[in-house]
This record gives C-alpha cells, structure tokens and sequence, in this order.
C-alpha cells in the first residue's frame, strides 16, 4: 500500500512547555524510567477518547477535499457545482510541498481545517469505502456502523464489541466504583446501531443537556416488576427495563460530572457567516462538542462519543445557481471545520486536547458527475477527516485517478476498517484478543498510521525529569508523592474527588530543581478514587489514587 | 409450526382487546366490549370498512381551508401550515372509527414517507399526499405505487421533479425499488441487490424522466379525484423531457425492456408517459419479492418485529401468495393475518413466541392510543379552533420529545423504528425518550393548557365514574384499570404492588369508607388523589409501553 505521507518537519520546534501541557491525562502511574509507551502498550485501557462525527446522508468528498492534479477532470465532471480554482473563494490548498497526487485543496469554508492542519493536528484519509459500496443510505449506514463487509449480517456495531470486551457483561454490574460512567454516549436522543452489542441493551446512552436529564430521570417512573412473562411482551418488558435502569445509574453521575466540569473561554461558533438556506445557518455539532468537552473536564471515563450532523443527502441544491462555493454543503463543511477547531481550542486550553481523537465518517461519497439539479448523486469512496493534537497529520492515499473511475465512481482506496483498526489498537491500545473481538484482526497489518502522540516530544519531556509517582497504589493511609522538576518551579499540588472537587492541598512542596519526596496523609477521606495533580507553573501532571483503608 | 388458520368462536374481551389495539389506532372500553362478542370473521369485516376523509384542516386566518381552489393565505407562515396539517392528522386519528382505515394510513406513511420540510413551501401538497394514502389504505397496493410516483409531494421530496432526460436523477427510482416495492436483498455482486441491480435503478430513473409538479392543481387523477404532477411539455401535446430510449432491465427482471410508444421526434404523447411509468411499475411488482417486502412490513406492523426463519416460511410466504393471487389487494392479506391462530398465539403450544403484548408503542400509539382509551376529546374544531391547535401543538411536541418527530424523519426511509435492523421497534425506547413517554402521563393528568385554560386533561374521576363496575373495592377496581390498561396479565406479586403500594400506600382510612365517603359528600380531594396516583403509576410502568 502507498502511504507516501508528509513528514511533520515542524515537530522539534513545539517541543517545550506547550507540549508538556499536552502530557496532561496521560495515566503516568505506570510509568517507570522511559518505558512509558510500553507500559501504556500493557494496560488493557487507557483515558484516551473518540468522538465520532457521523455526516448523516452521504458527504460530497470532491466538494470537500478537491483534488488538483485532477482538476480539469474534476471540473469537466461537476461544471454547476464545481469549487473554482481562481477568485476569492477559491479552494484552500492545503499544503504545496505534498507530491502532485497527493495535492488537495479544501472547500473554501474550511479556513479552520487549514489552521488545524499548519498547528498539525488534521489529517485527510482519502477514499474510503468498502468492497462493492452500498448504495443504499441503510444498508451502507450498516455496514460501516457494524464493522463488517457489504456482504455481513452482525447484530452488532464494532464499537459495541470492542466495549464488550473490556468491559464484559454490562450491563450487569455496571456502573462501578472503577467504571462509574456510561461506557458511550451519543449525543443526541436516540442510540444509534454503533453501540448495539450482540445481546442485550445497546453500551451507549443518549443524553441531549446532563442537567436536564438528571432532573427529567428523576420525575418519572415506578418500580420495575420482579417476575416477567415468558413471551415476546416479556423480552420487551425487560429491554425497556434495562434501559430504564441504565438511565437512573447514569443520571446523576452525568450531571455531576457535567456540573464540576468546564468549557474555557473558548467561543464555540453557532451561525454560518455567509448565506445559506435557513435549516442550515445555525451549527448543529458545535453544542455537541461542547457538551463533550465540558464531560471531558469533568473527569468522564467515557471511551467513545458520537455526534451526528444531517443534511448531506444532496441529490439537489447542494451549491445555489450563482455561486458553486455557496449553499448548503459550505454551511455544513464549515460547521465540522469550525466546531471542531473551537471543540480542540477549547480542549487545549484545559490541557487536555491529547486524550482526543476526532474523525469524520458517512455512509459514502457520492457521484463525480453532477446532476442537473446542482446536486449529487450516492457513489463510492470518500475522504475521512481526522482531528486531533495525537495524529500524525498529512494527506494519507492519493487523489482518484479521473481516467479509472468506478462506474462514474471514485473507487476505494482504503476500506473504512483499516482506518478504525488503528483507533482500536493504536488509540485505545486494545490487545489482539480485543481486536479480534471486534472482527478487526484481518486489518491489523494494514491499519493506517495516522495515529502518533509526538512520542518524541513525550520522550524528551521524562527525560527532562519532569514527573511525578504517587506509591503505594491502592494506599490505605499514606501516600508518597515523588516528583521532579527540572527547574526551579511555582508549586501546587491538589488532591480531588472524581467529581473534580479540591479535597485536599498540599502548598509548602519543595519547588526547587530536582527530585522531591512528600507524604500526604488520606486517613481523613472516604474509600475512592483521588486524583494527586501537579502544578508546576503552568504544566501538570495527574495520577490516580485508590483508598482502601 | 405457526399457522395462518383461522380461529373460531366469539373472540371474548382477551382477543378482542388484542385484535382492537394492534388494528386500530387504540381501542375505547365500549369499542372492545361491542367486539367481545363477534366471531374474528365479522370483526374482520367490520374493521376493514372504510371511513371517509374528513373535512380539511381550517386556517384561522382565513377561516377555510387552502385547498384549491381555495388560496392559501399568502401572510402564513410555512411552519404554521405544518403544524395544522399534522394537527388535522392526529385528530382524524383520534376521532377515526373502530377500524383499520386510519391504522393503514399510518403504516403506509411510516412505508412510504414523505419529510413535510422538503415540500414546504406548497401547504396542498402533504394534505393530497395524506389524501392519497387514505384512498388506498384499504384497496390495490399496485395502484398506490403507481400513484405515489407522480404524487406532488412525491415528486418534491425524492426530487423526481428534476429528473429529466440526458440528467437522470436517480433518487426516487432508488428508494422505490429499495424501500418502497422489492426492498434490497443481500448484496451478491457489485451493485447488485439480489431483488434489483444498479441497472435496473439506472433504467427505472429513465422511465420516471420528464414529470414535474403541478403546483396549479390542475391535473388530476381520474380515480382519486386527487391532484397530481404533470408531464413536461412545451406545447400541450408531447413531452419535451421525457427519455424514449429503450430502458433495458437486468436479468433480476428477465431483461425486461421498457419501451415508449407513439415516440415522434425523440418526444411522445404526455399519456404515453404516464403508461411507460405504469408498465415500469407493473413489471416491478411482478417481481414477487414486492409482496414479500409488504408483507414482512405488514408482519412487523401488526404482529411482532422479529421474523424468523420459522415466520418467513409458515407466515410471509403464505401471505405473499395470498397477496400476488389478489393482484395486490391488501384486504385478503389483513383478513388472513388478523384472524390467525398465530395472530393469538394459538398455533404453538409454546409461550416463548407468543406475540400478544409484544409490539412497542410508537409514541403515536401511546398518545392517540392513550387519548382513546380514556375518551378524551379535544377542543371543538368549529367553536374554539385556535385552542383546537394549540392542544394539538402540545401533543406534536410530545411525540417529538418521544422520538417521533411526525411527518419529519430524519431519513427517506422513515422512521428507524419500522426498519433499523436488528432492534426495530426497540429504538423507540432510548433513555430519553422513555422519561418523556412517562413524562407524558404526568403532564396528562395535570392537564395541557393554552389561551382561555385547560386544552386536555385526563379526569381519572370522571373515567372511573364512568366505567368503573365496583370502585368501591379496590381490588375490583385495580383488576380492571389492570385490564383495561395492560395487554398482559400480571404476576401476583407486580398486582400487589400497585394495589399495596401504589394505589392504597398513605391511606388513612380503607379505601371503601373513603370511596363511600366520596358519594356522600362529593369531596373527591382524597380518592382522586389516590386514583391519580395508582393511573399515573400504571402508565409510567414498561407494561404499559407495550401492546
């Protein structure tokens, strides 16, 4: 396979302070010497999470991502919605030292991708799709949500078989004092087949405002009835239990969570700058990842958010009749861009942009040619967009080659599993057993390595004797916190409760260069989970603490 | 095995309760005890006669209707127009007769939807779409597919009005074959469906060329009487946009070539056109894989969601016969499944696959559903219109915070319940949407309110009252609430509950003095508190989200 991608020349130059920031949330309680990655390779689960942005109706990825070697061909196919090459709103070419193949411009409202993309934190996975694409939205909405090939049948979403793995048997005894929170959660009122696992209740919740949630939970319901029918009405009866069930043990630990979080100064973007038609002016994900990010803050242990955006189905008017870069597609493009830019900004302001990873997906690409009702038609392959301050970024595969389309369509170059076999192992550093419990293991070799925290910069930062080790762990009293600074340092260590209340500090620490040993006593605090934070000047460190007296 | 043979004898309360709610939009007590005592054969004829459309929603600006040749007010607004025309929906849903007719119309709208915003704009058009459902809700499946391909809404929604010749727009041509007749099988080769191939989508697009809307009502069909789109034409006489090359099937049907008559200058006559897109329609549905599709639809609408290799061979297989023989009639079909041993869970000894209680309420079944059950009248559609809309506005609102956002999909194939593989009607019941169906009882009971007061309120009192045969004892009473409310008996132990628990807990004083206190004095603060309880916590239950 060709994955010709750039090499992120820029890396040793965001080397300091601001990307020690970025090793907040990192569990570092394995850590010993340098062996870092190893032992983070070990844990079965790490604090990383995804968010899932489904682009609901089949994106236009040429309208997208416009290929610019192939422009003319481009042009020729799609002449009324074409994005133009010249002029003020011509396509944003992304980054001109890629190789011609690999030359794209964005669609001229995804200003926001670009800055990503310059800070490193963007990346274009071309192509995508499945063998024999499916042209219908269910069908292939299906496959991609069920992880399997156009001609499997699973009750099942991947995403639901990897949270079975982990965490088997949800959801009976679920939630935990180790796995307090919902395992998913989709923005949203309904869950979608993502989270379905092979029996039972989906792993997912769906909540729209936590608060709001909370307190509608609370109003309503009776006690659920002990002896059910041996029928169908009785497996219905004991369906909606557990969701009812799975909705009160999440309830108020949503809203806490939700309540001791945060968003930063961040503004997330609502409307669309320019005109559109009116359902598409507002942004529709922006809210969404704001919810995220403040659960995020919080201290949720949730693996896997999904947010969903509609209105790509644009069989016609995707573009108005005067001006191809204007319509409904921009206004949907530059909601993704900016929301997702603002989701990040946010993010990184509270230190913790590192533990997310952020990916586009749709059930397909649609038709090279146009119609001629200024839209399009379903086709194939498309581009996946992928965010985040972990990624390796560039422009992974090539441009469609116009002269060998598919059937009007542009053909797959990767199979939508070798992208999401690398969130699975590389991001959530699941085992092989995990993966093949996810029916991923055929695409293991080859995964797409779009996934890479800066590992260097990591390395770099522990040799610098910047840590922290909290022992023993579980304690049932006393706790050692040893640490070292590798400069003179403003101090401030906290002690807080998963909800992120402050219940304990320690101000007097040793701030000079080198290493310290403290002891802090937990005799007064309740059996739990704690996290010890460092605060040396702006950078932090975080570990968790088990007290069992 | 499961059995579509017919029961005998009278039906009783227990079977007529089941037939009622799953064919009707929610029977009412005096509904299920007139049908207690007819055999299945003559409830069946009884609910498969057909009522007529009721009279069109009005705008209170106007005070008519904006059915040409009435004008729609041009100051309205399109959400306004939307809102009435849903309004008009669920009333004649919950002023519908005790039979399958409004029952119908809904399965057919949740098989062949229609998104009200991608027409909106033309406040004509999802009413002669309501319209049209309506007509052929009881009568010739064939006839509807041919119909609805020219439909205005139609044309609109699935953007059939812009496919033109040497432009093929292939949406509607998709989702006709995909959802709405043959339905997509396995994929067994690239582009191929099994039931239809990519070809076959292509030539199909072809067949539908040429049509637009008639947003001047003008051309109607001879049948329905209901308005319909146009073929496009520069000078009255010949299409001007229609393809007349020859549309070339697949091998899925038999290579089948669609041809267009009386071509002259690469045009044809405009009824030309429209019997092209008949043969096409003709040719699709000779594909019995269109009468499975129905019929598996037709199995999950009215008996339980999930069909096992047991159901697809002893039920659909069957039915689908009955149904090709019928050339389409959907009458026999209902007749056949609606007095089944299967459909009352007589043919097996077993209980495991027993259906009775086992559908989920769409939250239009719970709220009509719940409004019938207990009488509930909305405010006079000729004396008090605005309070008319406003009542319905609220109960719009409930089905969306439920999960059913009307006339409104999300996607071109409906709602998710009625085809998201593999839980179906299980996606109605999400976190949120479960606290809002319980939610929904509570509101009920205090009461929906609007300009001049209360729009709709469930009187426990007065439904007591009125059906009650004992409310003096509590036992008899919560038996029959228990009857009248559930599609399942309870356990001992879960009647316990709320008789103990709910119903008689914080009880000063037995329940007998106190009910006979009631009749004495007429202070009814006491039992209706109770009673509201008990009521309220029945519907906030899982037994009562199912029927």
């Amino acid at each position: 396979m060709s994955m010709d991608r750039r090499k992120f020349m820029q890396l040793s130059s965001l080397v300091g302070a601001g990307m020690m920031l970025k090793l907040n949330g990192i569990p570092l309680h394995a850590f010993e010497g340098d062996s870092l990655l190893h032992a983070m390779a070990k844990s079965s689960t790490n604090d990383r999470v995804l968010v899932l942005i489904e682009l609901h109706g089949g994106n236009d990825g040429l309208n997208t991502i416009i290929p610019i070697n192939e422009y003319g061909s481009y042009y020729n196919n799609r002449a009324n919605i074409a994005i133009p090459q010249t002029g003020p709103r011509r396509y944003i070419t992304l980054d001109n030292s890629l190789p011609d193949n690999q030359q794209i411009g964005l669609h001229p409202d995804m200003g926001a991708s670009k800055a990503m993309y310059d800070q490193g934190n963007f990346a274009v996975i071309q192509n995508v799709s499945y063998q024999n694409m499916n042209g219908s939205h269910f069908r292939s909405r299906d496959v991609w949500m069920m992880g399997g090939s156009y001609d499997e049948y699973f009750n099942s979403g991947w995403m639901g078989r990897y949270l079975d793995y982990y965490y088997p048997g949800y959801p009976t005894n679920y939630p935990n004092p180790n796995i307090p929170d919902p395992l998913a959660i989709e923005i949203g009122t309904g869950v979608s087949l993502a989270f379905h696992r092979n029996d039972g209740i989906p792993a997912g919740l769906s909540i729209q405002d936590p608060v709001a949630f909370y307190n509608l939970i609370n109003s309503v319901g009776v006690d659920p009835p002990i002896t059910l029918p041996d029928t169908h009405a009785g497996d219905e009866i004991e369906y909606i239990m557990q969701i009812e069930k799975q909705a009160n043990n999440y309830a108020e630990r949503l809203k806490n969570v939700y309540e001791a979080g945060m968003n930063s100064n961040t503004v997330y973007p609502d409307l669309y700058p320019y005109i559109a038609p009116g359902g598409a002016l507002h942004n529709p994900l922006a809210p969404q990842l704001k919810i995220i990010s403040r659960l995020i803050s919080g201290g949720i242990g949730t693996k896997i958010f999904i947010c969903r955006i509609g209105g790509f189905d644009t069989h016609a008017n995707q573009v108005v009749n005067n001006n191809t870069t204007m319509g409904s597609h921009a206004a949907l493009l530059y909601h993704i861009s900016a929301g997702v830019k603002a989701f990040y900004d946010d993010l990184q302001n509270m230190g913790l942009d590192n533990r997310v990873l952020t990916m586009t997906f749709s059930e397909f690409g649609r038709r090279v040619a146009s119609n001629g009702s200024y839209g399009t038609d379903h086709g194939n392959a498309a581009p996946m967009l992928v965010y985040g301050t972990c990624i390796n970024p560039g422009v992974y595969g090539t441009n469609a080659d116009f002269q060998n389309l598919q059937g009007g369509n542009i053909p797959m170059q990767f199979d939508y599993r070798q992208v999401f076999t690398s969130v699975i192992k590389d991001w959530f550093q699941a085992s092989d057993e995990a993966i093949q419990e996810v029916k991923f293991e055929n695409f293991v070799d080859s995964r797409i390595d779009y996934v890479e925290c800066k590992d260097l910069s990591t390395t770099e930062m522990f040799k610098t004797n910047f840590w922290m080790k909290c022992y023993p762990n579980p304690t049932s009293a006393k706790l050692t916190i040893s640490y070292s600074l590798y400069k003179n340092s403003d101090i401030k260590i906290e002690i807080l409760d998963l909800a992120g209340r402050t219940v304990g500090l320690i101000e007097d620490a040793p701030n000079s260069q080198g290493e310290h040993s403290i002891d802090y006593d937990f005799g007064r605090l309740v059996n739990g989970t704690y996290l010890i934070k460092l605060m040396a000047n702006d950078t932090r460190l975080t570990e968790k603490i088990m007290l069992y007296k | 095995m499961a059995s579509l043979n017919p029961i005998s004898g009278v039906l009783g309360q227990q079977k007529a309760s089941h037939l009622l709610r799953r064919a009707t939009m929610g029977p009412s007590l005096q509904d299920i005890a007139n049908f207690s005592s007819m055999t299945a054969q003559d409830a069946l004829t009884a609910l498969l006669q057909t009522s007529p459309t009721p009279p069109y929603p009005k705008d209170p600006n106007t005070n008519t209707d904006w059915i040409f040749p009435n004008n729609p007010d041009p100051n309205q607004i399109n959400d306004v127009w939307s809102d009435y025309t849903k309004s008009w929906w669920l009333e004649n849903m919950r002023i519908s007769g005790c039979n399958l007719h409004e029952r119908m119309v809904w399965f057919y709208h949740t098989h062949i939807p229609v998104i009200m915003t991608r027409i909106s704009g033309m406040p004509q058009y999802p009413i002669d779409y309501l319209r049209l459902l309506r007509y052929y809700a009881l009568g010739n499946f064939r006839d509807l597919a041919k119909a609805i391909c020219i439909d205005n809404a139609m044309l609109v929604h699935l953007d059939g009005y812009t496919n033109v010749k040497g432009a093929g727009q292939e949406n509607f041509a998709r989702e006709f074959m995909e959802l709405f007749t043959v339905g997509k099988g396995i994929e067994v080769g690239i582009g191929n469906y099994t039931n239809f191939t990519e070809v076959d989508v292509k030539a199909l697009t072809k067949v539908f060329t040429g049509w637009d809307t008639d947003p001047t009502f003008q051309s109607i069909d001879q049948i329905t009487g209901i308005p319909t789109g146009k073929v496009r034409t520069s000078d009255g006489v010949y299409s001007s946009q229609h393809d007349v090359t020859p549309k070339v099937f697949s091998q899925v049907f038999n290579n089948a070539v669609v041809q267009t008559a009386n071509v002259v200058n690469g045009n044809t006559t405009l009824n030309s056109v429209k019997q092209e897109l008949n043969n096409a329609v003709d040719l699709i549905l000779n594909s019995t894989n269109a009468a499975y599709h129905l019929c598996r639809r037709i199995y999950r609408e009215f008996v339980y969601f999930d069909i096992t290799p047991e159901i697809e061979n002893d039920i659909i297989q069957p039915l689908a016969n009955v149904f090709l023989t019928n050339n389409y009639d959907v009458k026999p079909v209902l007749e056949m499944l609606l007095q089944s041993e299967h459909f009352y869970d007589l043919d097996t000894p077993a209980t495991g696959d027993n259906n009775i209680g086992a559908i989920i309420k769409s939250p239009v079944d719970l709220v009509i559903g719940t409004l019938r059950l207990f009488g509930l009248s909305a405010p006079n559609v000729s004396t008090q219109l605005v309070q008319h809309y406003q009542m319905h506005h609220h109960l719009i609102d409930q089905l969306s915070l439920q999960g059913l956002n009307l006339f409104e999909p999300v996607d071109v194939a409906g709602y998710d319940p009625y085809f998201q593989v593999p839980d179906f009607q299980r996606y109605w019941i999400s976190a949120n949407y479960l606290a809002n169906r319980y939610k929904f009882a509570e509101l009920l009971i205090t009461g929906f309110s609007g300009t001049g007061g209360v729009l709709l309120k469930l009187d426990v009192m007065a439904f007591v009252n009125a059906h009650a045969s004992n409310p003096a004892n509590e036992t008899i009473l919560v038996q029959e609430l228990v009857n009248w409310l559930f599609p399942i008996t309870l356990e001992p132990d879960r009647f316990t509950y709320f008789k103990e628990d709910i119903f008689l807990n914080q009880l000063t004083v037995n329940w007998a003095n106190e009910w006979a206190n009631y009749q004495t004095t007429s202070s009814e603060t006491v039992v209706r508190a109770q009673l509201e309880k008990l009521i309220k916590a029945m519907m906030q239950s899982p037994e009562y989200q199912i029927y």
